[in-house]
């Protein structure tokens, strides 16, 4: 629980120092829907084209963004007993640029999205582009929208295996981090 | 940056019960209403009553567009923070930018100048630094100021952090009890 002495503007400052010694382009917390999402693709837009970011890292960016956050809004918790909303992560480092999302998921589905991304991560270049043309053709939507192409899709585009981890909230639930690199060649 | 790093802000920002939290680039016109937007969605689903609901959307207003015209040139400024803080029936609102130290004088007096002032006054204060002045002359700082003052019935609570020798953290806080 916050309370006033922990929760002072010196831990707010301590936020925003972890952001600039990182070089966090931008974080945000709080419910993903439509607006929310053009909102921080245009606010990393902008940011990139201050950057001079290639066309082609800013395009891989904003594609594995896309994917990132739609699997988020698909699957976030709107639940008040898990207090732990959704997070999505760009930043940048000497080679690469980060898109990093957190959200809670539900422990039984831990080894099935463990086991599709580990399965990604083993697989090549073609064999990615292969994988993806035969999950889409063989695709079932599912009860919550997705067709599960998205960590294909984000693997292939970012040409990077996917960085994971699940930290557990409680029994039924876990965190989920996905962080997906992109080269800035 | 690794996932662990992640994981350290996110248990930040999950300890201190941040119902909405944005840090990064602000300068753009849409990203206040979808704040708003969100941050109204968010609110609602947590019963917060209007009242209180429009008071934070005030402070949002006002301090950002300080914050952020204040310093539009400073490339170091790029870095805002806006975060909405629960504790019970306690909400705070934090938004917090760099400031270039050459720009900060007045902001500081204005903040001093309306802090000075007698709740009982203050209202009366902003109407007659409304009408006093033609609207291209009016000081748009000392009226968001007043204005703040005024709707919160509160100081204006501020504080400021060194950084270097040119900028230093400054970050506006209001707590409301739902």
């Amino acid at each position: 629980m916050m309370n006033t002495t922990t929760n002072s503007i010196l831990n707010v400052y301590d936020l925003f120092n972890l952001m600039a010694d990182n070089e966090i382009i931008l974080i945000y917390q709080g419910l993903f829907d439509q607006q929310m999402i053009k909102t921080v693709m245009s606010m990393t837009e902008m940011k990139l084209d201050k950057e001079n970011v290639g066309e082609s890292t800013k395009k891989k960016v904003f594609n594995i963004m896309i994917e990132g956050l739609q699997n988020i809004c698909k699957h976030q918790f709107n639940d008040s007993t898990i207090y732990q909303n959704p997070l999505l992560v760009i930043s940048k480092d000497k080679e690469n640029y980060n898109v990093i999302t957190g959200n809670v998921i539900s422990n039984e589905k831990i080894n099935i999205v463990k086991n599709k991304i580990d399965h990604i991560n083993t697989l090549s270049k073609e064999e990615l582009k292969e994988f993806y043309k035969t999950s889409r053709l063989n695709s079932v939507i599912s009860d919550v929208g997705g067709a599960g192409l998205g960590f294909i899709d984000m693997a292939r585009k970012s040409e990077n295996k996917l960085d994971y981890k699940f930290y557990e909230i409680d029994t039924a639930h876990s965190s989920f981090i996905l962080h997906t690199k992109i080269s800035n060649k | 940056m690794n996932i662990d790093l992640t994981k350290i802000i996110y248990d930040k920002m999950v300890s201190h019960r941040f119902v909405v939290s944005i840090m990064g680039f602000f300068d753009q016109q849409d990203l206040l209403l979808s704040l708003i937007n969100l941050t109204d969605k968010k609110l609602t689903g947590l019963d917060v009553q209007s009242s209180i609901k429009r008071k934070i959307f005030h402070f949002m207003v006002e301090c950002s567009q300080n914050l952020l015209k204040v310093d539009k040139n400073n490339d170091f400024s790029h870095n805002n923070i806006f975060l909405i803080g629960q504790e019970g029936d306690n909400y705070t609102v934090y938004l917090g930018s760099n400031v270039s130290k050459a720009n900060l004088i007045p902001i500081l007096e204005t903040i001093e100048k309306v802090n000075t002032i007698e709740a009982i006054d203050i209202k009366k204060t902003y109407y007659e630094e409304l009408a006093a002045t033609e609207i291209v002359n009016q000081n748009i700082l000392l009226l968001s100021m007043l204005s703040i003052s005024k709707k919160l019935k509160q100081k204006i609570d501020y504080e400021l952090i060194d950084i270097n020798e040119h900028n230093c953290f400054l970050s506006f806080k209001m707590t409301m009890t739902n």
